[in-house]
């Protein structure tokens, strides 16, 4: 039995019995409710695919991607992994199983809580030299990112370890390829997870055609098609794709600052960010892993765990407690689209500076965010505001990974942690794209840009005086701090 | 300096290790470091996976880079945080894990032997014998640490 789907990046795609199987369960079906791309609907539209169809791309993209190594590989080696082709591809539709909702926001905010939050729960001291009344420390992570909840969920959601077992597959191999813990496992673990993997390839395509910001549109259908092992079962790209992937990269950078970076989805961001808090604060949403697992343990409680179940909680507190001014301007922003303003920006690219040894280091970002917050402060202070009203918003973006740096050989635990990795044809090796002088990445690698944004969150939403901080605070900045390149 | 980088501070001045990436062996001793930090009740978060050397953590990576270059820039601001007192007792434990046995003289050797072997022996879930034979099969250059870390490894209830 077959099961065909059509799909709008890559026309029909075809899943087999067990496949069609996970996607007809609850755990699968709640991707539905969960958007790809949080709230960057909110600035483009049509951007509002979700976690669902792209679990189906990405399935797709894998069983290609396999089809193309038994092409192109070895053909002794490929008998070595053929028993394996069939659970890649499961494991690339059940690759965001584990998302939370609104995926990386949620992730992120949930581990700063159990970073920062006093009591049992901080590793932190509590106060100013040793407390007695101060609770133990934990033992043990208090939460689960998204890839250990789909760990756990495909190794105890009831239907999805009945379909895995019912169709002759272990569910408990299944989660340990999926979290790599079987070094036996590993050279196949590229096609789901590498910097070119059967997930970036849907979503990069995904999201152009959807957004309408059409800079990740590349030609993955001939990228996918020169996948392929080395000679010692690395995965990597036949010589012939390197433009392609050196496109790919570069794309993705683009990607990257168009939308989930775009001016207005960071400040919705960080609103979303801020209810979280809120909301995990409120006991509303318990973010430990006890709860989250008791959630899958009872099924339907984490199917309705989704973005809706979110903006249900955030009405809910709109609606029934205590806030602050700027907690409701918070929750606004997202339920009435009232985002923060941008008033200055210095999204600028620099040129990574080295270690003593040569490691990567990004010291002229991170000298000008410590500046930027210490102003940032003052310029509250003085003029009265109130800090909690901005935001210096952070990001360095990279062409390549921490941990690719052009000198890495293979002995580095990083060389195939990271990074796009072309066959030499005549060593049968894979080599770092990196190294290739040929290539845009491999100059580019030397660079990352860096982001740097101050945003305001204007009260109850009214813009008139914006403008005015604006230029009151790149007055008050200029002389210890670059003239910003936006506004 | 985030709450992420200042937490990974602390721990690794509380186990003295120091934060400097420059090489790959200095990358390797602090993914191992942390590795055992996390084996003996320092909870930082990481989630690790066996690579190349052994356990491997591309989140610390991306953390640890984080925080080298806010030292580079001058920013070793952990806003007056201090570690929990009970982590700083923990890690007292964590440095008589690592501590090299005598004779032992390439620490990162060391530390890659000690985690590569608890790693397979409890993620991996390989019985003693397997393990070991895996890791002479592919370390060959850590044969000569394999029961000394196996000792270790016992002697502080890691397996």
């Amino acid at each position: 039995m077959f099961k065909d789907i059509a799909d709008p990046v890559h026309g029909l795609i075809r899943l087999t019995k067990v496949e069609a199987e996970l996607l007809a369960t609850r755990a699968m079906q709640r991707l539905h409710n969960i958007h790809q791309l949080g709230l960057a609907y909110l600035v483009f539209p049509g951007a509002n695919y979700t976690r669902h169809a792209h679990s189906i791309g990405a399935c797709h993209n894998a069983g290609r991607m396999i089809d193309a190594i038994q092409r192109n590989a070895d053909h002794e080696l490929c008998k070595k992994y053929h028993e394996d082709f069939s659970k890649y591809r499961i494991l690339a539709l059940l690759h965001d199983i584990g998302h939370y909702p609104f995926s990386h926001a949620t992730e992120h905010v949930i581990a700063d809580y159990f970073t920062t939050t006093s009591g049992s729960t901080s590793l932190f001291a509590s106060g100013k030299g040793v407390d007695q009344d101060q609770q133990p420390a934990p033992k043990a992570k208090q939460y689960r990112n998204h890839e250990e909840m789909g760990a756990f969920i495909i190794e105890n959601d009831e239907e999805v370890v009945s379909v895995l077992k019912s169709n002759g597959y272990d569910p408990v191999e299944i989660s340990e390829r999926f979290r790599l813990t079987k070094p036996e496992y590993s050279p196949l673990s590229g096609i789901i997870s590498s910097e070119l993997d059967c997930d970036r390839l849907d979503y990069l395509r995904r999201t152009a055609m959807n957004s309408g910001a059409p800079y990740g549109s590349v030609d993955i259908s001939f990228l996918i098609d020169q996948a392929t092992l080395d000679n010692d079962g690395n995965f990597c790209f036949r010589g012939k794709a390197a433009r392609s992937a050196d496109h790919l990269l570069v794309s993705r950078f683009y990607d990257y600052m168009q939308v989930p970076f775009n001016k207005t989805a960071v400040a919705l961001e960080w609103s979303l960010m801020e209810s979280l808090k809120l909301a995990f604060g409120l006991g509303l949403i318990k973010p430990d892993a006890f709860a989250m697992e008791q959630r899958v343990s009872r099924g339907s409680d984490w199917q309705i765990f989704d973005d809706q179940y979110m903006f249900a909680s955030f009405r809910k507190i709109l609606s029934e407690s205590t806030l602050s001014p700027v907690q409701a301007d918070h929750l606004n922003a997202i339920a009435c689209r009232r985002p923060a303003k941008l008033i200055a920006s210095w999204d600028t690219l620099r040129s990574k500076s080295q270690s003593e040894g040569g490691a990567d280091q990004y010291t002229e970002h991170a000298a000008k965010r410590k500046t930027l917050t210490k102003i940032t402060s003052e310029f509250c202070e003085a003029h009265g505001l109130d800090r909690e009203r901005m935001y210096v918003w952070e990001c360095k973006v990279k062409f390549t990974k921490d941990g690719s740096d052009d000198d890495v050989e293979s002995s580095d635990p990083s060389y195939f942690a990271d990074g796009v990795h072309i066959l030499d044809e005549k060593q049968g090796r894979a080599r770092r794209l990196v190294k290739r002088g040929d290539m845009l990445v491999s100059t580019l690698s030397k660079a990352y840009l860096s982001g740097l944004r101050i945003y305001y969150m204007p009260e109850r939403g009214d813009t008139k005086h914006v403008g005015t901080i604006s230029q009151e605070f790149i007055a008050f900045a200029k002389d210890r701090f670059d003239l910003p390149t936006l506004p | 300096m985030e709450n992420r980088e200042i937490a990974l501070k602390l721990v690794l001045d509380a186990i003295e290790e120091n934060t400097s990436i420059g090489t790959v062996s200095d990358r390797l001793r602090l993914q191992k470091a942390i590795y055992i930090c996390q084996e003996m009740e320092i909870p930082l978060g990481y989630s690790y996976s066996w690579y190349v050397k052994g356990p491997y953590s591309p989140s610390l990576t991306q953390d640890y880079y984080n925080l080298n270059s806010s030292l580079s820039a001058g920013d070793n601001d952990t806003k007056g945080l201090q570690l929990h007192p009970d982590l700083i007792e923990r890690a007292q434990r964590v440095k008589e894990a690592l501590l090299p046995p005598p004779g032992v003289d390439d620490k990162p050797h060391w530390y890659e032997a000690l985690c590569s072997l608890h790693y397979l022996l409890k993620a991996s879930k390989k019985p003693v014998a397997e393990a070991k034979q895996f890791m002479r099969t592919v370390k060959p250059h850590l044969n000569d640490l394999l029961d000394r870390a196996h000792d270790r490894l016992v002697q502080m209830h890691l397996v």
